[in-house]
């Protein structure tokens, strides 16, 4: 054991949260360390298949059916990883976690630098009071301690440097934001849009609010879009926001960033006479090592559930259940949002297409419970879809053979939606975390045993939601040739796994305050998707930066003044 | 989104996959087979068909790759059913009847198969098959680049353009 080094803050993680944290406390002054478990990649240099057609990759992109049995049944199950981007993705043979009998989950981890900003799906929305006054409205999980107006300024924030194309819509429910010129709508989308909203007026179709930009930001040396929409290989244009292409290396130019890569953060220290976090211990990939590295300010920016796991990792004389966790509440409450799939031909409309992959959809915002109220069901959903004109790939099911085969498939076919609920997912105590202290993992600690299953209302907002996604598909003249009849994903894999460290008013039943700050540690911020109290239907990471950078500002005027 | 259609029957495609150019003891009479159906299936035309970019080669691949050998060996078990099936209605070995003879013999039998009115014990394994070999030819060199077009970088999004029903499509559009 040997102590490495002092900073004025250190930043645990290094994805969308850390690269966030990083970048504010360092344009604030602080020297700061990051520390990330995995690999270093370099924006463009490790972009390393970018380019390649699937011609020159031995499975051609589908990668090896026994690899991917063996190393990644999560990303299997999951299906959003391929042969382009499966380095970017942790093997669950080398990360073994537990679950619950009879209550599987899809935990998909991203460990190199820039976490899961190189693999994330991009779609950005803010989210509103409709949220953060959910639980206080209905009694279910803790008050959000915060409202709207509070992280308002913190989206404008975080949007602006992001880049975030998008349509300024005026929805109570979904706030307009700082955002770049939309992407359009295509042929199909649009006809879709006008019967959907003529047909329910408390409904929208709008473009997906995505962090693909349709303009330039020369001063952080990023092109727009090319709409190439394999965005998770790594763009070298930077043109999606990642840690990689944006915060990092803003928070490199100011000259004040360490980085430390292939090092995992086991646990965070404690002086009970201070009552401060005194910094963390690491190890290497193999667990070895153990120095200590300190710091006034700790940033646990980790990954929602991983940032769970280090808590209750962090046991001492005063917290012998995890770090800052006298509530009990540590490791409840862990949510993600249940999904399903509608597929529908769409007959007519072939003298229209399109040119270019768009790496972005509609997107049909929440109407349930907000324009339109429903007995029985509490919260509600939202919609991601798309309108195209599938290719060869329609081919496997067609019953055209040899040159009349080809000639059929040297052309688009017709078009076909594609629509698919996300459904909120309420927080309950009883879906949570722990660790495993009878399995360890190869650096023997012990593994995370989630417990999360779907409850009665999530279930009940699946079966609505694929109910009047039918029903606009219908209306529109679409033909469903695929609907999913169960949930889509297992819990965890929509990858909008959260919760865990909830944020509340009291600390008595949260682990975090209006600040991100812990309640029972006050140099010790968490800012990733374990802090959320509640879990929306809108994808979260937009969110979560917008936390983070509130968090930043909050610690550094805290700290300025001596309070922490 | 668009890429669910694929997606439904990729992931059949991986769970399954199917037997080896490497592993010794695949039967030649099997590999004649997969060579004569991609031919039959993809044939060459103005562009070289399915055989010709190595297909069946990336079929065997695939085979080999099969994570649990019981699914192979089940695979295995109901390709021999779907071989002996053509050579029946050939009246002779599929693989050596000629190309005119093949495309007739194919096409009556996807017209029974796909469709559901015969075949039903090795319906799901064919499926396969058709999908791995059209995969196998459309991800090649040839069969995006040449027969379709591919453009890696289009640079911009056109939503609303004519259809143009003599120009080819992209292979890697979704």
């Amino acid at each position: 054991m040997s102590t490495e080094g002092s900073f004025d803050a250190i930043v645990i993680g290094s994805g969308i949260t850390g690269g966030w944290a990083a970048k504010e406390l360092t344009e604030k002054g602080l020297k700061v360390l990051m520390i990330e478990r995995g690999r270093k990649v370099e924006h463009r240099t490790d972009y390393t298949t970018e380019t390649l057609g699937p011609w020159q990759l031995p499975f051609r992109g589908l990668g090896d059916p026994q690899v991917n049995a063996r190393d990644y049944p999560a990303r299997v199950t999951g299906g959003f990883a391929n042969e382009w981007n499966q380095h970017f993705f942790a093997k669950d043979s080398e990360n073994p976690f537990q679950t619950a009998p009879g209550h599987p989950f899809t935990w998909v981890r991203g460990y190199q630098l820039g976490g899961k900003s190189l693999i994330w799906g991009r779609l950005s929305f803010r989210w509103s009071d409709y949220d953060f006054d959910a639980n206080r409205r209905d009694g279910h999980g803790v008050d959000w301690p915060i409202r709207y107006r509070d992280l308002a300024p913190w989206y404008d924030h975080v949007e602006e440097f992001v880049g975030i194309s998008g349509s300024q819509e005026r929805l109570p429910q979904l706030p307009d934001g700082k955002f770049q010129p939309p992407m359009p709508l295509n042929h199909v989308e649009k006809a879709f849009k006008t019967k959907l909203e003529a047909q329910y007026p408390g409904r929208k179709l709008i473009i997906g609010r995505v962090a693909n930009m349709t303009v330039d930001k020369p001063e952080q040396g990023r092109a727009r879009c090319q709409y190439r929409n394999i965005c998770s290989r790594g763009c070298s244009y930077g043109a999606y926001f990642s840690t990689l292409s944006s915060t990092l290396p803003a928070a490199q130019k100011t000259g004040n960033l360490t980085v430390l890569t292939d090092r995992r953060v086991v646990a965070i220290d404690y002086d009970p006479v201070t009552k401060r976090a005194t910094g963390v211990r690491v190890v290497n990939a193999q667990g070895k090592g153990g120095e200590t590295y300190k710091a006034k300010l700790i940033f646990v920016c980790a990954a929602a559930l991983n940032s769970v796991q280090l808590l209750l990792q962090s046991r001492s004389e005063s917290f012998p259940s995890g770090l800052g966790n006298t509530s009990g509440a540590l490791g409840r409450g862990v949510m993600d949002h249940v999904m399903g799939i509608i597929i529908a031909a769409v007959p007519g409309y072939t003298d229209r297409t399109y040119y270019g992959n768009r790496p972005n959809g509609f997107y049909i915002p929440r109407f349930r419970n907000i324009t339109e109220p429903k007995e029985g069901l509490l919260r509600g959903y939202a919609f991601q879809g798309s309108a195209g004109r599938p290719n060869w790939n329609r081919g496997s099911s067609m019953p055209v053979t040899g040159a009349a085969l080809k000639n059929e498939l040297r052309h688009q076919g017709g078009w076909v939606l594609a629509l698919t609920p996300f459904n909120e997912c309420l927080p309950r105590d009883d879906n949570q975390v722990v660790l495993d202290e009878n399995h360890l993992d190869p650096m023997g600690l012990p593994q995370l045993k989630i417990d999360v299953s779907w409850g009665k209302n999530e279930l009940a907002l699946l079966q609505d939601s694929m109910a009047e996604g039918a029903r606009m598909v219908e209306s529109f003249g679409g033909q469903i040739v695929f609907k999913t009849e169960q949930p889509f994903n297992q819990p965890g894999g929509a990858i909008h796994e959260m919760g865990g460290a909830r944020m509340g008013h009291d600390p008595k039943t949260s682990i975090l305050n209006k600040y991100n700050q812990m309640h029972d540690v006050p140099n010790v911020f968490v800012t990733d998707g374990a802090a959320m109290s509640s879990s929306a239907c809108q994808n979260p990471s937009l969110t979560y930066m917008a936390l983070t950078a509130r968090a930043c500002d909050s610690a550094v005027s805290m700290l300025k003044q001596h309070r922490i | 989104m668009l890429g669910l259609t694929a997606f439904v029957s990729v992931r059949a495609i991986r769970q399954t996959a199917e037997a080896s150019e490497t592993a010794p003891g695949v039967p030649n009479a099997v590999r004649a087979f997969l060579d004569a159906y991609a031919d039959t299936l993809i044939p060459d035309t103005d562009t070289p068909g399915a055989k010709s970019v190595g297909a069946p080669a990336f079929v065997e691949l695939m085979m080999s790759h099969t994570p649990d050998p019981k699914d192979l060996a089940k695979f295995q078990t109901k390709l021999d059913l779907i071989r002996a099936e053509f050579d029946k209605r050939a009246g002779a070995s599929f693989a050596q009847l000629d190309a005119a003879r093949r495309a007739q013999v194919l096409e009556a039998f996807d017209r029974d198969v796909l469709t559901g009115k015969a075949g039903h014990e090795y319906a799901l394994e064919y499926g396969q098959l058709r999908s791995v070999t059209l995969y196998a030819y459309y991800t090649s060199e040839v069969g995006a680049t040449q027969e379709l077009r591919y453009q890696l970088v289009p640079g911009r999004y056109d939503a609303d353009i004519p259809f143009d029903p003599h120009a080819r499509a992209y292979s890697n559009f979704t």
